[in-house]
């Protein structure tokens, strides 16, 4: 039967077809495809890609196998970056508005720069700080680009942390003496506990860190890796663990508390790390020695079985590597967890080993903004402070907590400026619109938050012709910084990554530097395949504090319940959103569909009288919302999580209007004395509501209970 | 066994999915829609259990808090040697090839549904409406297969133009297929690895040296419709 | 033959009221035959938005890929058991009762089998494609899958529809010739070629006996094979719910149980409608309640028979789509089992009700929708809760398939309507052939009727 040919007749022979007599300028081949090598910028992981590409046309994002971060493998994000690029509500030109709100009208890049510069220009001469840039935490040449232009106009720059990355950059200087994330290579552990980190998911690396656990787990022929994980809700990590400890919110310090304390005083630790790190053993154990195996279930609400069994096993097995994730660092505590973190790795010898903090000094290293300077920004912005605000790739309207009072603040702010590929509530807001090119039309340097021992940087680089004619915002920026400026000179987006190309680490392969350019360009990126081995001079600040206890907003009696907010497996804190693919694809937990939701343990759902797709108001001190009710069985009875990424009222066609914003829940708490945010400290309560809608799980709920009938 | 069957009795294609590494992520769900212009149907569809993805994480719960567990399946198409949706379809869209696939005429399909409820895995989606890509979304279509019209049947066909691709390019080359050649999208993008799809003809691949780990089994084995898919069971403590 | 003058009336006489049907149309008729054509239009219009837009308008999803359509599908070719069947068991067991009612019945199975056939095409994703189906020498080389029950049932259907209407025709042959002595012009033109030159010679009349045999002893086969075909649709698959060897016998007997209801409501209606009280008497309301029982007794065996399996096995995917039946659709089931079983039995073991037109039509009319539940529960539960429970779901009629299956029970009647109107309703030739056996003797003071058996 022929029927074969029906579904796939694509031959590659391409010796039989006539040449082009004209060929085409963008290089492509009809009937071959070719694929060229990028980097995913859906996320700060910054994985490698090959996107394949067939006359013209990008068809498909695949991982680069060559990339030392994620080695060929991409998460669903990264997938559907095609979307973006193809996404039908592209902003496709710059759009000025006269009155705020009112209609946007087309305007040319030429006036559209032109009336930013001379603004900039002439708030910059009346005072300091007239300005606001507004991004998230940037670097390489966007850093350097936004550093130029607020020299030049003298102008404030906030980098939004939206993620929430300042906890663990401050933690690794406290604990080991240097400003970078970690590197967990699961791969060798024996021993993996996760402190809510959802590695597998959303947390720093996600396709890095997944890669490796699936090595983990069964790559070694006698060893399979042991994985626990605590925090108060499964995540879709804490399913893959062995073991889920639920403990009470913001008690995973205490947890890594204990099991240090157990280490130190069954010698279970590795005597040559503590040496190597300067741990004092002795002034370690006394700040601990109120953390023994009772008090600390106590705390944290979790057996005295289970916290011996852990801690008992974290100094078993060798290799044992601890890591702390975002919930925990969202809490008042957070420092403190995250530090622990780092202390359990000391004492197991993976810090350095299995652990790896990046010392090396990378061009610009991110600076988030702290809380202080948030508040300062957002308050200056209400008293008028702020005459105009430049806003690049960022939604604050969305990501914020609301009590911040950002939404406010913007209103008095008279000029504001949004660059952004698909329009969102800031977009919708801005006195002028500049589109950027979608992250698969535009170079960049990229500096993956997670970086392998002997990664230079990333490079992301068009893969096709743009489909709409538009600079890149670098270009945009050094266009506006020499309007500003006067300088005619300033070197052009491509040249300057050229440069930073040519200045990378000198690889022995390779002799010319346009030799090096080019193979940037071939593999998306530069790194040497030579490991660089250990860390140098090990240093800590001894001992590591014992762990404060968490505060919340809002009392235990008037709001029973802790709110856990969790990044949206799929759309991360909303920047995915407005991808069809990533809406439609089940959140992994729940199988929810094209919505946001309530997750409320069963048997407080039968308290309150509430069943799956129930719809409740969820009340914190600050604010309500409504949603619709999953009965999670495994969350805490005490808790009740709802994820991030829903709730854009103003974007795409794809995400506008749907599920609600949980951010708006969000009293402003934080941790004073390290000037951190906490955004995981709010109390909320419960009350049902009439329906609103429908609630759409790809899975059945009650089949959902029924695995044996298919032998699972 | 005509001469073009003999030609290719040399493949048995078939896939090891590991539970112990499946994490759940669905990124093969979002890999195989992207590879194999599998459209998304919005909400209201998506209510009304319209959805067109071939590939999809089942999520089940076991136990109770806090002695609770969730466990993820992939699944898709078995492609069962001894498959139940091809006899009932009346006009052969539903059909075997001779190198182990189910195969998916849509052309041919007249849309009577009758292998869809026959499917005792759930692995065939119908397309209820013409599909429909908001332009410029079109454009990502790949123009290596079809895109489906409404009233007919579609499912996982193992990225067959995948399978092609590998077995011409190794034809080009006068070589035969290596194991690594040819990769369907899920499991190329599954991050720990869960999925390996192989010749199951040959016994070097490691398709096949998988499948005869200990962990093996197959979904609803006690029907006899003899998956092409084969699964590793998830771990759990050992000392438990 | 001969006519004997025992006959309570003349001929003519007879003749007339057997074809006061075939009158000039009241006021009534049209309206009727109007409303009823408003209906099929708008079943007609319902039909078109789903080929234009696709399957999506209709309630059917994964994993209920068969909903209504099927539902009706099943529940049409029951009731196209009614007629032929009865017809043809009774001509065969030469029950004299029979004879009023027969072309009735035989009328009804052949638009029953219509309407039903209508419905795979609707079912259809590609109804345009059924072309597909036929075996015919083409270029792809390709015939249709021989192995698919779906060929079978097409195949059947078919059968069963050529079969069913030869039989009617056959029946009518001699009335036909009665209409067309009656009729002028063009209509006798018409009737003249319907009637295909009959005159009623004894040798027409000693063929005809022959052929009528021989087609009613062919087509009980016919009948039994369509509904056990369409039966293993469902038996053949490997649903939970549906892979049971009991399905042929029980869907045959559900066809008849269904079918033997539909003539008694059907009758009624005629009786009442052409006022043929005088042929179709309460002694046949009897006989027919007395099948009625016996066929209800058997039905409800057979779903005994079929739920204690399920039950004692315990199957757990079996029991699951067993309790998610009573869950979920617990007031269907009771509408059912109330329908077919609870009333219809204890009440038909009465004689009183039997020969009650008003008790009969109710307990006719409920067992049909007791028939037709059971077919919903038939289709819908197992798929909805088939092998791999994450993919569990539901099932709901939208308005597109309740207008098209309005337009089903409307385009039936409708063509009930025009067939009356244009045909001889009542088998004249037939009730003659009764009146002819029957003699009237006296006893005493009473005269009573006997029959001569025929030979
Ligand atoms: N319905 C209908 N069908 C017809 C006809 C009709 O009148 N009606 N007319 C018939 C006739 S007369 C003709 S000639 C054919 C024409 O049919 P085609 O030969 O298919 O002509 P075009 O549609 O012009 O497609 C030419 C393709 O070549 C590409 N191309 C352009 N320049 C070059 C080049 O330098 N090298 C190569 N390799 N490709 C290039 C273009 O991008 C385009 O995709 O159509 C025939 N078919
Ligand atoms: S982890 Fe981030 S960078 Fe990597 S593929 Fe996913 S979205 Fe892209
Ligand atoms: S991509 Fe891999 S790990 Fe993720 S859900 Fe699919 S099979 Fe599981
Ligand atoms: S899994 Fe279903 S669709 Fe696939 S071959 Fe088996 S029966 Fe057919
Ligand atoms: S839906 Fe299509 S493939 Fe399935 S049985 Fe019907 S015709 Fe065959
Ligand atoms: S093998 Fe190909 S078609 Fe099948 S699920 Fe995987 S990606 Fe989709």
């Amino acid at each position: 039967m022929a029927a074969g040919g029906v579904l796939s007749s694509c031959t590659r022979d391409a010796g039989q077809l006539i040449p082009l007599l004209i060929p085409p300028d963008d290089g492509s081949v009809p009937g071959l495809a070719q694929f060229y090598a990028s980097t995913c910028l859906q996320c700060p992981a910054g994985c490698g890609i090959h996107v394949r590409v067939f006359e013209g046309r990008a068809k498909k994002i695949e991982g680069n196998p060559d990339h030392p971060v994620n080695r060929g493998r991409l998460c669903a994000r990264g997938q559907a970056a095609l979307q973006e690029l193809y996404h039908p509500d592209r902003i496709q030109q710059p759009f000025g508005r006269r009155e705020r709100e009112g209609p946007a009208e087309p305007e040319t890049w030429a006036s559209a720069t032109d009336r930013i510069a001379s603004r900039f220009r002439e708030l910059s001469t009346r005072a300091a700080g007239n300005v606001l840039l507004y991004t998230p935490p940037l670097q390489g040449i966007r850093l350097e680009l936004f550093n130029k232009l607020a020299v030049a106009v003298r102008a404030e720059h906030i980098q939004d942390d939206a993620l929430n990355t300042l906890v663990h950059l401050t933690a690794a200087r406290e604990v080991v003496g240097t400003s970078a994330s970690t590197d967990y290579g699961l791969a060798e552990a024996q021993f993996v506990l996760s402190l809510g980190a959802d590695i597998l998911e959303t947390f720093q690396s996600p396709v890095r860190f997944a890669e490796a656990y699936g090595r983990m787990r069964r790559d070694r022929p006698t060893v399979r890796g042991l994985f626990i994980y605590a925090g108060p809700r499964m995540s879709q990590t804490a399913a893959c663990a062995d073991e889920w400890l639920p403990l009470k919110p913001g008690t995973e310090g205490v947890l890594a508390a204990g099991i240090a304390r157990y280490l130190i005083e069954n010698r279970l630790y590795d005597p040559a790390s503590v040496v190597a790190w300067g741990l004092d053993l002795e002034s370690q154990f006394k700040v601990l020695n109120r953390f023994d195996v009772a008090r600390v279930a106590e705390m944290t609400d979790l057996p005295e079985t289970r916290v011996l069994r852990v801690s008992r096993d974290f100094g078993r097995f060798r290799p044992a590597v601890a890591m702390a994730g975002d919930g925990p660092a969202a809490h008042t505590n957070g420092l403190d967890t995250v530090q622990l973190s780092h202390l359990l790795n000391i004492l197991s010898g993976a810090m350095g080993q299995e652990a790896r903090v990046d010392r090396r000094v990378h061009p610009g290293s991110p600076v988030p903004s702290s809380v202080t300077e948030m508040q300062t920004a957002i308050r200056r912005m209400e008293q008028g402070e702020i005459l105009a605000a430049l806003f690049m790739d960022v939604n604050p309207l969305l990501t914020l907590p609301a009590s911040l009072g950002f939404r406010k603040a913007l209103a008095e702010v008279p000029f504001i400026i949004s660059l952004n590929t698909l329009p969102n509530e800031m977009t919708e807001r801005a006195d002028i619109v500049l589109p950027s090119p979608s992250t698969l039309e535009r170079f960049q340097d990229v500096y993956p938050v997670v970086r392998p021992t002997g990664f230079q940087l990333g490079l992301a680089q068009p893969v096709v012709s743009p489909l709409y004619e538009m600079p890149s915002p670098e270009d945009v920026l050094i266009e506006i910084v020499r309007k500003v400026t006067g300088n005619p000179r300033e070197s052009s987006h491509l040249s300057r990554l050229k440069d930073r190309v040519a200045a990378t680490v000198t690889d022995p392969r390779t002799g010319l530097e346009n030799e090096k350019w080019f193979r940037a360009l071939q593999q998306g990126g530069l790194w040497e395949e030579q490991d660089e081995g250990t860390l140098a001079s090990p240093i800590m600040k001894s001992p590591v504090p014992a762990p404060r206890l968490p505060r919340f907003s809002g009392t235990e009696q008037q709001f029973p319940f802790i709110l856990h907010l969790y990044v949206s497996p799929m759309l991360l804190d909303g920047r995915s959103a407005a991808l069809p693919w990533l809406q439609e694809a089940p959140d992994p937990m729940t199988t929810v569909q094209w919505n946001s939701w309530v997750e409320v343990n069963p048997g407080t759902a039968a308290q309150l009288g509430l069943v799956h797709g129930d719809w409740v108001e969820v009340e914190s001190p600050v604010a309500s919302i409504a949603l619709p009710v999953v009965v999670f069985p495994a969350i805490r009875p005490d808790v009740v999580a709802i994820p991030k990424g829903q709730g854009g009222e103003r974007g795409d066609r794809y995400s506008r209007g749907r599920g609600a914003n949980p951010m708006v829940l969000v009293s402003t708490e934080t941790d004073p004395e390290n000037d951190l945010p906490a955004w995981g400290a709010t109390r909320v309560r419960l009350q049902k509501v009439p329906s609103r809608g429908s609630l759409i799980t790809s899975g059945d709920p009650s089949g959902s209970y029924r695995g044996e009938l298919i032998g699972l | 066994m005509n001469q073009a069957e003999s030609d290719n009795a040399a493949y048995h294609w078939g896939m090891v999915i590991d539970l112990d590494r499946c994490t759940g992520c669905g990124a093969c769900v979002v890999a195989c829609q992207a590879e194999n212009n599998v459209p998304t149907v919005g909400e209201t569809l998506c209510s009304q259990g319209r959805e067109m993805q071939w590939i999809r994480i089942e999520r089940y719960w076991e136990g109770q808090y806090p002695e609770v567990r969730a466990r993820f399946i992939p699944l898709l198409c078995q492609h069962c040697d001894n498959a139940p949706c091809e006899p009932v379809c009346p006009v052969y869209a539903s059909y075997h090839t001779s190198e182990g696939l189910n195969g998916q005429v849509y052309n041919r399909c007249v849309g009577t549904r009758y292998c869809a409820n026959n499917c005792p895995f759930s692995a065939r989606v119908f397309n209820f409406f013409e599909p429909e890509w908001p332009e410029p979304l079109n454009n990502q279509l790949s123009p290596d297969l079809t895109v489906r019209s409404k009233g007919v049947m579609e499912k996982c066909t193992f990225c067959i133009q995948r399978i092609r691709r590998g077995k011409e390019d190794a034809k080009l080359e006068g070589r035969p297929v290596r194991d690594e050649d040819i990769v369907p999208a899920c499991a190329q993008t599954c991050a720990p690895g869960a999925i390996v799809f192989g010749n199951m003809a040959d016994p070097e691949s490691r398709a096949f040296r998988l499948a005869r780990s200990k962990r093996r089994f197959r979904l609803l084995e006690d029907l006899g419709t003899e998956p092409s898919v084969i699964y590793l069971k998830g771990g759990g403590r050992e000392d438990d | 033959m001969t006519e004997r003058q025992e006959s309570k009336q003349s001929v003519k006489e007879m003749n007339a009221a057997m074809l006061s049907s075939m009158e000039a149309p009241s006021r009534g008729w049209l309206v009727l035959a109007a409303a009823l054509g408003a209906v099929v239009g708008w079943g007609a219009y319902a039909w078109g938005l789903q080929l234009v837009n696709g399957l999506g308008v209709a309630g059917i999803n994964r994993p209920v890929m068969w909903g209504f359509y099927i539902i009706n599908f099943v529940f049409w070719v029951g009731m196209s058991h009614s007629g032929t069947m009865v017809s043809a068991i009774l001509r065969l067991t030469n029950a004299n009762w029979r004879r009023p009612i027969l072309r009735g019945a035989e009328a009804m199975t052949v638009f029953t089998i219509t309407v039903a056939a209508m419905f795979p095409l609707i079912h259809l994703g590609r109804s345009w494609k059924l072309h597909y189906f036929i075996p015919f020498p083409n270029t792809l080389g390709l015939w249709p899958n021989f192995r698919s029950p779906l060929l079978w049932d097409i195949m059947a259907i078919n059968t069963y529809i050529i079969g069913s209407s030869l039989f009617l025709y056959l029946g009518m042959l001699p009335d036909l010739a009665v209409v067309r002595d009656r009729k002028q012009g063009l209509a006798k033109t018409i009737y003249s070629i319907l009637a295909m030159g009959w005159r009623g010679t004894a040798r027409e009349w000693r063929v005809y006996h022959k052929a009528s045999t021989l087609m009613a002893a062919l087509i009980i086969p016919v009948a039994v094979s369509v509904h056990s075909i369409v039966s293993w649709d469902f038996a053949m698959t490997l649903v939970p719910g549906w892979h049971s060897t009991i399905f042929a016998p029980y869907f045959v007997i559900g066809a008849i149980f269904s079918g033997i209801a539909a003539v008694v409501t059907l009758i009624l209606i005629l009786r009442r409608a052409f006022q043929l009280e005088e042929f179709l008497t309460p002694g046949h309301m009897d006989n027919m309640g007395k099948v009625l029982l016996v066929v209800s007794l058997l039905w409800s065996y057979f779903y005994f028979a079929e739920v204690l399996t399920t039950w004692y096995g315990h199957k757990p995917i079996e029991w699951a789509v067993f309790t998610f039946t009573g869950d979920a659709y617990g007031f269907l089931l009771g509408l059912m089992v109330v329908g077919n079983t609870c009333i219809t039995i204890p009440a038909l073991c009465f004689r009183r009700v039997r020969r009650s037109g008003p008790a009969m039509l109710f307990i006719s009319i409920f067992v049909n929708i007791g028939m037709f539940t059971e077919r919903f529960l038939i289709v819908v539960p197992p798929l909805a809760h088939r092998n791999v429970p994450f993919m569990w779901g539901t099932y709901a009629p939208t308005w597109v398939e309740l207008s098209i299956t309005a337009a089903a029970f409307a385009g039936f009647g409708l063509l009930y309507v025009l067939f009356s109107r244009f045909m001889p309703i009542v088998a004249i030739s037939d009730v003659h052939e009764g009146e002819a056996l029957r003699s009237h003797h006296r006893l005493g003071r009473r005269t009573v009727s006997t029959m001569t058996e025929e030979g």
